[in-house]
């Protein structure tokens, strides 16, 4: 045989040929076996387990094939004698060559189990049971780097001896090699003890993490190797997950880590945290979904905490100063340094010049040092400053003294000259000055438009010499208003009120029904927000309280009038009237949906009638309420001609709650009876307040009684209600009636 | 250039071992590296006459490299050079964990956004100095793409990687000029899978695991996962190149003494019996002690590390 060397040269472009073409690896393996048997130098058993192990990896081989190398040549025999060297030959094998074997034993694991399944001949199935005690026999003991192979070879038997998924029972070929396929009888595979064993084992992968793992290894590699598992074989993956949650890397974090042992805390806590995320990720609802997330946030905080805490060891403490001077204290000593040397620094150019409009103190202020200006100097005591000032003034440097003087001087003579105000000043004062202020626009770049437009109103500059000095620039006072104009911007404004509350009828009506908590109580501010609510409130309150204040000058002429909705529109012109008219409009839009509106409002108005009436201390004999009367019957008259028979809610409503009945609405109440329909809704109302608003008792059953007598249509339901409340006038009866009829 | 392997033993002189570490184990290297001829035979365990002169013959062993950041331009590309063009080159590949390749426009708001696996660091190139050359080169985004494309043919997405589907003859959906061989760090990762994942940034070691979990590990292959903190520029790209590379160079001593150690001993049999094994100590097991020096070495690139499977 040739030198190693030369045959691995020869078994490097056997790979080479079967990389790049796949189908020829059921010849290639065959061929191979002999060059890497047990009897060859360790370089050859190394490229062959190395070579084993890529083949039946790749994922270009297709399983069939793969099954058939494994199973038809000597594939098994030559992992065998690999794991078994000892006792073979008698002495040891390369853990090279047995991790790369223990590797290639994991990869055929499923391909044995499966050729088993559907042959039931158990021969290949023996040599792999052999391989396997192998494998686990050295588990505990081997070097690490053929412990976590052993690691994932073990999770494959697990895997594969787990029922899992069957996707489809009629390909076997495509479905996931699990013991779901394997039949309940079948000859060499006891479903039963093949499942225990699993069983058994994930209880020894497990071990790792339930003991206080210290090595990462180990640790990261069987979590890494068992993540699969828990995705795939759901009978034991909440197993699996319990111990990973009860695993706490961070219990071996101390404060004296040696640079391993934070290596390998972090990489432990981390691929922890990463584990539990991916089945989270893989299963946003899991069951443990909420201690998953739970234990997650607690190992990130445990370490963040673990390494903070060492960091700080690392650093002196920085709260205890050796020198007895803490930062605090010292940064206040360079403050001083610095400010010192500011001062020292202005005290060489202060400006003569000071802005036009400042005060004595800005004129006698040298230093630009903010703590020697904002110093209150009347703080000091009287007697402390002539103390100080005489050896002061002995002190002070005679020739930066006379600088002062002169600079104090010159200031005083610039000031009295009275400079003429510059065209410039005024142009910054009428626009704004707002050189300083941020403007998001000007970063943007997309106003230039605006930003030239500005600089337009700018005078030139340079421009400013004295002789061609522009007095301050004044807008001229706009003309007067007329009355018609001041009345159409009135119209106006009233529309545009009007209008936002259109837009919030409309917002609520998108949105939906949408009650709005209200806060109850008398103290409940007429805007509280921005809501339909609030406007209304504010709206009635415009209509009704607007002319309190404007009017207190000339009340009593208002008054003679007694309404002041009608007061004429003079040059105090307050556009109440129009509110009221718009008001009413908005009412009558949709009377039985805003009654609310308009009960609120004549409530108001009642309410400034009766301050009014205080206010001209008329209060007596009768209580006058001149507009809320004429807007109450006005508001009857709109409605009557619209109220439907099934309308007696609003009727009753509006009759209920307005604040008090004028005499003059029984009338039209009755009228409304004319239409026999609807009688029945005149009424109930009428009754309604018969029996729930006795101030108007009387009025009501008046006008109930005249409807009996003159209303052939209203007399049978009236009768019945007028023969409970006042029993007499039915009794007598008709006669009576007929009486009054000829008197009338 | 020709992707057999053979070709790249002759190519390269056998690399100078990494240097000494301060790990009292790691002191024996260079003795290691210079005389480990593999005994002629090991099977009846005589050990073989050791030549001290000849080449290490373990120089065919290298470890496998992958290097992940968000994008597949900057910090992945930037160590995937300086481990490929190291003394002695790894075998590297490299990915981006992201949806797209984003690259700095003319604001922040504006960036320009190529696919991955499709568009070549070529045409981005082209189309950048097409686009505003003064202002690409100003902020390192050409020159960052005429080094790309000096090592790989374009940007590959972590997430479309087919673990173990080897990596030979033309790359697809490429066309011409896309040979996977052609790409730096080819040789050694013609199978299409690798031994060390190294991030550059926390978000993508969290998407390299979450993936390799989600993927179900098919193929039982164990590989180390690494982060290395790196911010987005140029200028730490370049840092955080060389802490990869000596990182990588740390990981690599140690597996391949490793090997040497085994053969050096005769195959087994003598002091390498199962309890002392475990007492010494293998690759996968020193792995932490490797990143907690190195992580001594650069403070300011927090490492973090898993073992994971392909």
């Amino acid at each position: 045989m040739s030198s190693p060397a030369e045959t691995i040269r020869q078994l490097n472009s056997a790979r080479d040929i079967v990389l790049r073409d796949a189908t020829i690896y059921p010849q290639v393996v065959p061929g191979v076996l002999p060059v890497i048997g047990i009897s060859t130098p360790v370089e050859q058993r190394r490229w062959g387990a190395d070579f084993l192990a890529e083949t039946f990896a790749s994922p270009v081989i297709n399983a069939e094939d793969k099954q058939k190398m494994c199973v038809g040549s000597g594939v098994l025999d030559t992992l065998g004698s690999y794991l078994d060297r000892k006792a073979q030959v008698g002495d040891e094998e390369d853990p090279a060559v047995v991790k790369s074997a223990v590797q290639c034993a994991a990869s055929v694991y499923p391909l044995v189990f499966r050729h088993t399944m559907s042959t039931s001949n158990d021969e290949a199935w023996k040599k792999m049971a052999a391989i396997k005690m192998s494998i686990l026999r050295r588990m505990d003991t081997a070097p690490f780097g053929v412990r976590i192979c052993c690691v994932k070879f073990v999770a494959m038997v697990v895997q594969v001896q787990t029922p899992g998924l069957i996707a489809d029972p009629r390909r076997q070929e495509q479905n996931e090699v699990s013991l779901a396929l394997v039949p309940r009888e079948h000859a060499v595979l006891k479903v039963g003890n093949l499942e225990a064993e699993a069983s058994g084992l994930l209880d020894r992968l497990l071990y790792v993490l339930q003991e206080d793992a210290e090595d990462a290894l180990l640790v990261t590699a069987t979590l890494n190797a068992l993540s699969f598992i828990v995705q795939r074989r759901a009978s034991i993956s909440n197993k699996i997950l319990g111990t990973v949650l009860n695993f706490n890397p961070l219990k071996l974090a101390s404060r004296t880590m040696s640079g391993r042992d934070k290596i390998s805390v972090r990489s432990m806590t981390r691929t922890t945290m990463t584990f539990l995320l991916h089945v989270l990720k893989r299963n946003p609802h899991h069951t443990l979904g909420g201690r998953i997330q739970q234990h997650v946030e607690r190992l990130r905080h445990g370490l963040i905490q673990a390494f903070s805490d060492a960091n700080q060891l690392k650093r002196p403490a920085p709260d205890d100063p050796t020198d007895g001077l803490d930062d605090a204290k010292r940064q206040r000593v360079e403050e001083a340094a610095s400010a010192g040397s500011a001062t020292s620094q202005a005290r060489i150019q202060p400006s003569t010049h000071i802005p036009h409009g400042s005060t004595v103190a800005h004129l006698f202020t040298l230093s630009e040092d903010k703590a020697a200006t904002s110093f209150d100097v009347t703080a000091i005591p009287h007697n402390l400053v002539a103390q100080l000032i005489p050896p002061l003034m002995q002190s002070v440097d005679q020739a930066s003294f006379d600088e002062a003087i002169n600079i104090v001087k010159s200031r005083y003579l610039n000031l009295s000259k009275q400079p003429p105000p510059d065209a410039a000043d005024a142009a910054r004062a009428a626009i704004g000055d707002d050189e300083d202020d941020y403007d998001p626009s000007m970063t943007m770049g997309g106003d230039a438009e605006q930003v030239l437009n500005r600089l337009d109103q700018m005078p030139p500059e340079g421009f400013e010499g004295p002789g061609i000095a522009i007095g301050p620039f004044k807008l001229p006072t706009p003309a007067p208003l007329t009355d018609q104009e001041k009345n159409e911007y009135g119209k106006d404004s009233v529309t545009h009120v009007f209008e936002t509350l259109a837009e919030m009828d409309r917002d609520a009506r998108q949105k939906g029904v949408k009650k709005l908590e209200l806060p109850k109580g008398f103290s409940r501010a007429p805007v509280p927000n921005h809501d339909r609510e609030g406007w209304l409130a504010l709206i009635t309150r415009l209509a009704t309280r607007s002319q309190f204040e404007l009017e207190d000058g000339d009340a009593p002429v208002k008054q003679e009038n007694g309404d002041r909705a009608l007061t004429k529109k003079g040059s105090n012109f307050f556009p109440s009237a129009g509110i009221r008219e718009s008001l009413l409009n908005y009412v009558m839009e949709n009377f039985r949906a805003r009654i609310n509106v308009a009960i609120s409002w004549l409530n108001e108005e009642w309410y400034c009638d009766r301050v009014l009436q205080e206010q001209k201390g008329t209060r007596g004999s009768e209580d006058t309420t001149p507009t809320y009367v004429s807007y109450t019957i006005r508001l009857m008259d709109s409605l009557i001609p619209y109220l439907d028979t099934k309308d007696n809610r609003v009727l009753i409503r509006l009759v209920s709650e307005i604040p008090s009945l004028p005499a003059e609405i029984f009338p039209r109440l009755r009228k409304i009876a004319d239409d026999p329909e609807r009688v029945n809704l005149v009424v109930q109302a009428l009754l309604y307040l018969v029996m729930f608003r006795p101030p108007a008792r009387e009025a009501a059953l008046d006008a109930l009684e005249t409807l009996w007598r003159e209303n052939e249509d209203a007399r049978k339901p009236a009768e019945k209600h007028l023969a409970k409340w006042r029993p007499g006038v039915v009794e007598k009866g008709l006669e009576d009636k007929q009486e009054i009829k000829t008197e009338a | 250039m020709s992707t057999d392997p053979r070709a790249r033993r002759r190519a390269h002189p056998p690399p100078p071992p990494p240097p000494p570490e301060a790990e009292p184990d790691m002191t024996t290297m260079g003795l290691d590296g210079t005389n480990d001829r593999p005994p002629s035979t090991t099977a009846n365990g005589q050990p073989a006459n050791i030549p001290t002169h000849a080449k290490p013959s373990e120089e065919s062993f290298k470890l496998k490299f992958c290097t992940v950041c968000a994008s597949n331009n900057n910090r992945s590309m930037e160590a995937h050079l300086r481990l490929t063009t190291a003394p002695s080159p790894y075998p590297t590949i490299s990915f981006g964990t992201g949806s797209l390749v984003r690259l700095p426009g003319p604001s922040i708001t504006q960036p320009n956004v190529y696919t991955f696996n499709s568009t070549s660091y070529a045409a981005m190139h082209d189309e950048l100095l097409a686009k505003d050359p003064r202002l690409y080169r100003a902020n390192g985004i050409l020159p960052m793409l005429e080094r790309n494309r000096g090592v790989k043919w374009g940007p590959e997405r972590w997430q479309d990687w087919r673990v173990g589907v080897p990596r030979v003859g033309a790359r697809p959906g490429t066309g011409e000029g896309g040979e996977w061989a052609s790409d730096k760090g080819s040789r050694g990762t013609e199978g299409g899978s690798v031994d060390v994942v190294i991030t550059c940034e926390e978000r993508c070691w969290d998407a390299v695991v979450d993936d390799l979990m989600a993927r179900g590990a098919p193929l039982n292959r164990p590989v180390h996962v690494f982060n290395v903190d790196i911010k987005d520029n140029h200028e730490e790209a370049l840092v955080g190149g060389r802490a990869i590379l000596e990182l990588a160079d740390a990981l690599n001593g140690l597996a391949s003494e490793e090997r040497e150690e085994w053969v050096r001993r005769g195959g087994g049999g003598r002091g390498f019996d199962e309890g002392e094994a475990g007492a010494r100590g293998g690759f996968d097991e020193r792995v932490p002690d490797v990143l907690a020096s190195w992580q001594e070495r650069w403070p300011a690139l927090p490492a973090l590390w898993t073992l994971a499977w392909f």
